[in-house]
């Protein structure tokens, strides 16, 4: 068999369209890797072997007869999140609550690549209902690192960055995918806010989450988002507005540097330096980089936790035993299906999730319309600041995670490590994140760019001229094993 | 912020959720810290402020009144954990 393992999802697509590799070749390679990763990686929670090579045989039928409908990516074997509903395939949402779940529907985002002749491996590991710090909450077990396996990781992520798959859509609603992806060594691309439709993925955060995109670089996660934007009528919360993605040239792209941010408590020296160190990088390539600051930076995190746990203990209260999901079958009266159905399907950090959300929405200290005023208060701060610069560079994580060993609380853990990845979350701006090195533990280092609202193109640009300067490795190879 | 047991109480009500012994005793001390962050949120000035419900303004959506296919009531019904033909069985509601 051809050895595809150091292709990029775009150049495998190429092979596949001039027919120099098959659909099938391309799945068994993927499933042969899965075979001998997956007992380390456990980035899978379904893996749909006999569908994949069917599939494969449809869509090489398609390729021979020239079919002028197929995307760049036809053929491409990837992987999706266990967020993304798939018709009558089980979707957990990384959550007991729903382990036996089979959507009667499918998501736009999945009708849509698979209209491009995407081929499905199977659905990929996450934190319980897309909320955690880097996918150690997932229900079923996490996904692990392939760099190093005390490190849990989103499943999507541990998928591409072990080889296992070409690329991954996951969910972004508290940064777990960005962060996952910045310790995988591989890309990730968030979209603006309203851009990607979200019907048809398992509720989290409504206002904070959007479809994000995990690739071997970001050209591949670019082609990916091409597919899946755009207006659909059964999200009321897609944009009309025409994403701004055509590539721009590099000269003269200015880039902000918060200053906040790099010199925070807790900053871990090798990260801001080798951060740093990309962004000389970048002013070597035609940027140029200024100190900016943020508005209200200090509420940022607050305000955007407030949000998450408000909404979250909102959507997740149509979770009451009654109409899907686990339901507790020796209970008595109504109530007690609610609590008990509720209590042992739902975990530990969830719990945590809904009782601070019923806090802050109910209380009258009232900290969830307050947040709401803090976003429209930073919104505004930003719009100003996009005025004066394309983006903003920053670190992704402040220091690495601590690992799964150490037992730390999921919950504070969570919200020291979204320091620099809530602000998009909030305020639904499109960031992209790119490996830049390694920490002195071992594992990978990324910088994150953050722009204004569809303002893709500009991310791309600046993403894709570092990525093709630098000669990067693509996959971590047989780390390990 | 603090959380008394008080208030543990009727969050638990409000969110149908009953916690274990073991996590009604860590769970204050381990929300203290964002509890004092949220403090910091509420002391922001935001007079005049509205606030934003999400990132960007969102527009109502309308269609036709017209008949259009629902997802078909088999596919729905096939899901829930007790049904009695094409009910969704549940607890007595109302003695």
């Amino acid at each position: 068999m051809k050895n595809l393992e150091n292709l990029t999802a775009l150049e495998l697509g190429e092979l596949i369209r001039r027919r120099a590799v098959s659909c099938e070749e391309a799945v068994h390679h993927c499933l042969e890797l899965m075979e001998r990763r997956e007992p380390r990686l456990s980035a899978f929670l379904e893996i749909s072997r006999e569908k994949a090579l069917s599939d494969a045989k449809e869509m090489q039928k398609r390729v021979d007869a020239g079919d002028q409908t197929l995307s760049p990516l036809a053929g491409v074997p990837m992987a999706l999140s266990d967020s993304i509903c798939i018709r009558d395939l089980k979707t957990t949402g990384g959550s007991r609550m729903l382990q036996n779940f089979h959507p009667p529907y499918s998501a736009t985002v999945w009708e849509r690549l698979k209209t491009g002749g995407a081929v499905l491996l199977g659905k990929t590991a996450l934190d319980e209902f897309g909320m955690g710090v880097s996918g150690e909450t997932c229900a079923f077990g996490p996904a692990r690192n392939v760099w190093d396996n005390r490190w849990a990781l989103d499943g999507s992520v541990a998928a591409v960055a072990g080889g296992e798959a070409f690329y991954a859509l996951g969910s972004d609603g508290t940064g777990a995918l960005r962060r996952s992806a910045a310790m995988a060594g591989v890309s990730s691309l968030r979209p603006t806010w309203g851009t990607v439709s979200r019907y048809g993925v398992v509720s989290g955060t409504s206002s904070l989450e959007q479809v994000g995109v995990v690739g071997r670089t970001i050209s591949d996660c670019a082609q990916v988002l091409a597919l899946i934007r755009g207006r659909d009528h059964r999200d009321s919360t897609t944009s009309q507005v025409q994403l701004a993605d055509e590539r721009s040239s590099m000269q003269g792209m200015k880039i902000g540097l918060p200053d906040c941010y790099f010199h925070q408590e807790g900053m871990d020296p090798c990260i801001k330096e080798r951060v740093l160190s990309a962004a000389k990088q970048l002013e070597g390539l035609g940027a140029v980089l200024f100190p900016v600051e943020l508005p209200i930076v200090d509420l940022i995190l607050p305000a955007y936790f407030a949000i998450a746990c408000g909404e979250a203990s909102s959507n997740l209260a149509r979770y009451d035993g009654i109409r899907y999901g686990y339901s507790a079958n020796d209970v008595e009266n109504l109530q007690e299906l609610y609590i008990q159905s509720r209590s042992r399907a739902l975990g530990n950090q969830i719990k945590k999730y809904i009782l601070l959300g019923n806090l802050f929405l109910s209380e009258k200290e009232n900290c969830y319309n307050k947040a709401l005023q803090v976003r429209e208060l930073v919104v505004q701060g930003l719009d100003n600041l996009f005025d004066r610069c394309d983006m903003i560079l920053s670190p992704v994580v402040p220091s690495i995670p601590l690992p799964m060993e150490e037992k730390p609380s999921q919950l504070l853990e969570c919200y020291r490590q979204s320091a620099f990845t809530a602000l998009a979350n909030l305020a639904g701006l499109p960031a992209v994140t790119v490996p830049c090195g390694y920490h002195s533990e071992g594992l990978p280092i990324s910088f994150q760019l953050m722009g204004k609202p569809y303002g893709e193109g500009k991310l791309l640009t600046v993403a894709e001229t570092y990525q093709q300067s630098i000669g990067f490795s693509k996959t971590p190879g047989e780390v390990g094993a | 912020m603090k959380i008394e047991d008080e208030l543990l109480e009727r969050l638990q009500e409000y969110s149908r959720i009953q916690l274990t012994k073991q996590e009604l005793e860590i769970f204050p001390a381990e929300v203290g810290p964002i509890l004092a962050e949220m403090d910091k949120l509420m002391s922001q000035k935001t007079d005049g402020v509205r606030g934003m419900g999400s990132p960007r303004v969102c527009f109502n959506v309308f269609r036709e009144d017209v008949v259009e296919p629902s997802t078909a009531s088999n596919a729905i019904l096939k899901e829930a954990p007790a049904r009695q033909g094409r009910h969704i069985r549940v607890p007595k509601a109302v003695e």
